[in-house]
């Protein structure tokens, strides 16, 4: 009986988590008079048009695509230079190993705000604004500093024997790294995709700055808008951001141990 | 074999520091200088000197969004970390259901920080807002409000949701620094009668100062360039009364077109953030680089 105070206090703020997402699905299934009328009502199927409305008029499905390909994108490069500096400055007995790592950790202290200005101009000469690469470039970029530092600690763990073994064979560097290093930290390669993509699939400072078109739109940037401009259409803002939450929602579902392991990670390395 | 090892190191270095130089540490060296230059349709004009440094600090808005930014530090950091807590200490003693409250806890974390920000706005709505509802329904109707149109309330109600959004992050950090704890420190313990909340005050408190250590500063630094809630939701009205640093910097770079003028504020924050980081870390002790 002692617990209960405790079990209620965990429900109550279940009920503040939940609640919220609830009533934005139950709204979705509502009509825009009612919802005006009273804030609290039943769902009724019928209105399940509110979501095809919602799909088409804000063209959220090209803004989803562009928002996981930007995402996946930025994963895939910025993975790819991490993993590689990370073996260099633990395996490659360069000089100064630990003064560039030093440097390449900087970054994790330095706001997304300074950098806004800058990168917006040497983007427009770049011709790299309202592109999906210029985007890419940018998430990738941000993510240096965790991909390197989470790389470089899981290779500093990997069992010297491997590499000498592979060394004696006459395998090339590049050949252990892919075959022998690699797959041997697992677990840092998912956290860091799992980081990075949710970074560049969440951001939307960067795309507001960058992105102008609506070609270029990422999902957030396409809700926002959306809320703009639909503003008076409760009904279909309900059905927009509930479309917005879906994937990330499923993804939690599936992969809720992953992400929470690399989301506490993540928190304890910036 | 050593020579060819440092040769290709060499070449694996340079993509990295090739996309870290051009997105990270050119644009935040150009930014300082940006600063010192009047900026019009997006070129470099004259030189500016101290111009927008002083007119920074002698406008009252920067001090309003100074303010804001430091009630949005507190109140996140009030909210964030004593439930954050707390729900790790009552997760971490393994009650029936602590799985699902795990689970649900973390739910807002995943969510994106424009779909938080476009509910809670509907949540706050004056006319149709779940919380204007909530409160009529438990008999509280004299305490609603225009909760995000109003100055005295707007500030407040945006910091709740930061706060709301992240609880479940640092219930997480807290519960993994104390599923760290070697079974053999409370065993020990137990033996000389720490049990129950006696255990967790004198024994799990102490061995998580580190990573409160570590959750103050990620708060702090985080707090001084928030923008993307206020964003979402106010844009840091209405009449500025939540506005930010960032959102201040924001309007004059990307509204008023002053690049160089916010180029200064952008500069400050820099130096801010740096300073907060290097000095947190100092005070306690922890070198600035190294993980938890």
């Amino acid at each position: 009986m002692r617990r209960l105070p405790f079990t209620a206090l965990m429900a109550l703020w279940a009920v503040v988590c939940l609640g919220p997402l609830v009533w934005m699905v139950v709204n979705g299934f509502r009509g825009n008079n009612d919802i005006f009328l009273s804030a609290v009502g039943a769902p009724e199927w019928a209105k399940r048009v509110n979501f095809a409305d919602a799909w088409v008029q804000g063209d959220l499905g090209r803004a989803l695509v562009m928002s996981v390909l930007v995402s996946s994108a930025a994963t895939v490069l910025c993975g790819t230079c991490s993993a590689l500096a990370g073996f260099a400055l633990s395996r490659g007995r360069l000089p100064h190993a630990n003064a560039i790592f030093t440097f390449l950790l900087l970054g994790m202290m330095i706001p997304t705000f300074s950098v806004l200005i800058p990168v917006l101009t040497q983007f427009q000469s770049m011709g790299l604004t309202d592109s999906p690469v210029g985007l890419m470039i940018v998430y990738a970029g941000f993510s240096v500093s965790l991909g390197v530092f989470l790389f470089k600690n899981a290779f500093d763990q990997v069992p010297r024997e491997y590499l000498e073994a592979a060394a004696i064979d006459g395998a090339s560097v590049p050949w252990t790294l892919v075959r022998v290093v690699l797959p041997s930290v697992k677990p840092t390669i998912a956290t860091f995709a799992i980081l990075t993509f949710l970074s560049g699939y969440n951001d939307f400072v960067f795309a507001l700055v960058l992105i102008a078109g609506e070609e270029g739109r990422t999902l957030p940037l396409a809700l926002l808008q959306f809320s703009g401009r639909f503003g008076t259409r409760y009904d279909l803002v309900f059905a927009a951001v509930t479309i917005g939450a879906v994937p990330a929602l499923a993804a939690y579902l599936f992969l809720r141990g992953q992400i929470q392991r690399g989301v506490a990670m993540g928190g304890r390395v910036s | 074999m050593t020579g060819t090892l440092r040769r290709w190191s060499l070449l694996f270095l340079l993509p990295a520091l090739a996309l870290y130089l051009t997105v990270v540490i050119v644009p935040s060296i150009s930014v300082v200088d940006y600063g010192f230059f009047d900026w019009s349709a997006g070129q470099r004009g004259r030189p500016a000197g101290l111009d927008n440094y002083v007119e920074i600090f002698t406008d009252p808005e920067l001090w309003a969004a100074l303010w804001h930014t430091f009630v949005l530090l507190l109140g996140a950091m009030a909210i964030q970390l004593p439930l954050g807590f707390l729900f790790a200490v009552l997760i971490h003693k393994r009650h029936p259901g602590s799985g699902f409250f795990q689970a649900v806890f973390f739910i807002p974390v995943v969510l994106s920080t424009v779909v938080i920000g476009v509910l809670w706005t509907q949540v706050y709505q004056a006319q149709y807002g779940l919380l204007n509802a909530a409160l009529d329904a438990l008999g509280l109707a004299g305490l609603t409000h225009a909760w995000l149109g109003e100055t005295g309330t707007a500030l407040m109600s945006v910091v709740v949701v930061v706060g709301w959004q992240y609880v479940g992050l640092y219930m997480l950090i807290f519960l993994s620094a104390m599923q760290a704890i070697p079974r053999s420190i409370y065993e020990a313990g137990e033996l000389d009668g720490a049990v129950g909340w006696r255990q967790t005050l004198t024994l799990t408190v102490p061995m998580l100062l580190d990573t409160v250590k570590l959750s103050v500063i990620l708060v702090v630094t985080g707090s001084v360039q928030y923008f993307n809630l206020i964003w979402a939701m106010t844009k840091g009205g209405p009449a500025n009364s939540s506005s930010v640093l960032a959102s201040y910097m924001y309007v004059k770079a990307f509204q008023d077109n002053r690049l160089g003028f916010a180029a200064a504020v952008a500069t400050f924050m820099l130096l801010l953030n740096l300073l907060l980081a290097v000095g947190l870390q100092r005070l306690f002790r922890r070198d600035p680089l190294e993980p938890a």
